[in-house]
């Protein structure tokens, strides 16, 4: 298979997402080895998302919420 | 000596250029933030949590690639900075350098802990495993390019947004996304790669 082929596939983009299963990961990093293209592609795949999640972590209300509840027991645990 | 509590949010967290007046411009007071965390207040967390958690998941999630896992870290990141602040010395770097190391260094421990393949640290950024390279950040350089990232992130069309964030953002299948759009499963599959896509010209143009 062509690189230009196997990174138009979309399963690069499925490997960032984090929706394939591990054996289809492990294939996805195998071709990272042998072929740099697709290497770099996965990585400014991945750092693209990285950065857009980043962005968003403010809308994490829920998590916010999680954190301050879990700082509020440590001090109940020790006053 | 004033009290914290007479400073309000804006006042803190505001930008200097956001002002109108023009008198002196307070810049952002790191000295009365620690005051309040170490009176463990809680106003002070909202204002550190405002304040730096977009740069802390970003150390965490380049780190261990994961949205879930960059939560969980996160959640012990600023409950090790709670409990720890009072070890926190201003004489041997700013607060925001200690922070980023602790989160650093909890991503680490995952990783190592979780026996991931030596291979997965290859695909970080090797600046991130030094810790006196984290040191060179300051505040205010990643405070605008976390406002950077925002306004880049408006740029992706509501179509792919929606998708990428139920899927990676929150952690829901293609099929929960699916039904919960009520779009068909193909629609969904096609969108989350081009939205992808779309997120790569985006901020790597």
């Amino acid at each position: 298979m062509r690189e230009s082929d196997y990174i138009a596939s979309g399963i690069l983009q499925d490997y960032c997402l984090g929706l394939l299963t591990d054996e289809e990961k492990k294939k996805v990093e195998a071709m990272c080895h042998v072929y740099p293209e697709v290497a770099r592609e996965l990585n400014l795949l991945r750092s693209a998302l990285e950065k857009y999640a980043t962005s968003r972590i403010e809308h994490k209300t829920e998590l916010r919420r999680a954190v301050w509840e879990s700082i509020k027991k440590l001090s109940e645990e020790k006053p | 000596m004033k009290t914290t509590d007479n400073y309000s949010l804006h006042q803190i967290i505001s930008e200097p250029s956001t002002t109108d007046d023009h008198s002196v411009k307070l810049p952002f007071d790191t000295a009365i933030l620690l005051d309040m965390i170490r009176s463990k207040s809680e106003k002070g967390f909202h204002i550190l949590y405002d304040k730096y958690c977009g740069a802390l998941y970003n150390v965490l999630i380049k780190i261990v690639l994961r949205t879930d896992v960059a939560d969980d870290l996160l959640q012990e990141t600023f409950v090790k900075i709670w409990k720890y602040i009072d070890r926190y010395d201003p004489a041997k770097g700013t607060l925001f350098t200690w922070m980023l190391n602790i989160a650093r260094n909890q991503a680490i421990d995952y990783l190592r802990s979780h026996g991931y393949r030596q291979q997965l640290y290859e695909y970080i950024d090797p600046f991130l495993l030094h810790a006196d390279c984290v040191g060179t950040a300051d505040i205010n350089t990643s405070d605008l390019e976390f406002k950077d990232l925002k306004s880049k992130a408006m740029q992706l069309d509501k179509k792919y947004a929606e998708v990428i964030d139920m899927i990676y953002f929150h952690g829901w299948t293609q099929e929960q996304t699916a039904s919960k759009l009520d779009l068909p499963l193909g629609t969904v599959k096609t969108r989350a790669r081009k939205g992808v896509e779309m997120l790569k010209i985006i901020y790597h143009q």
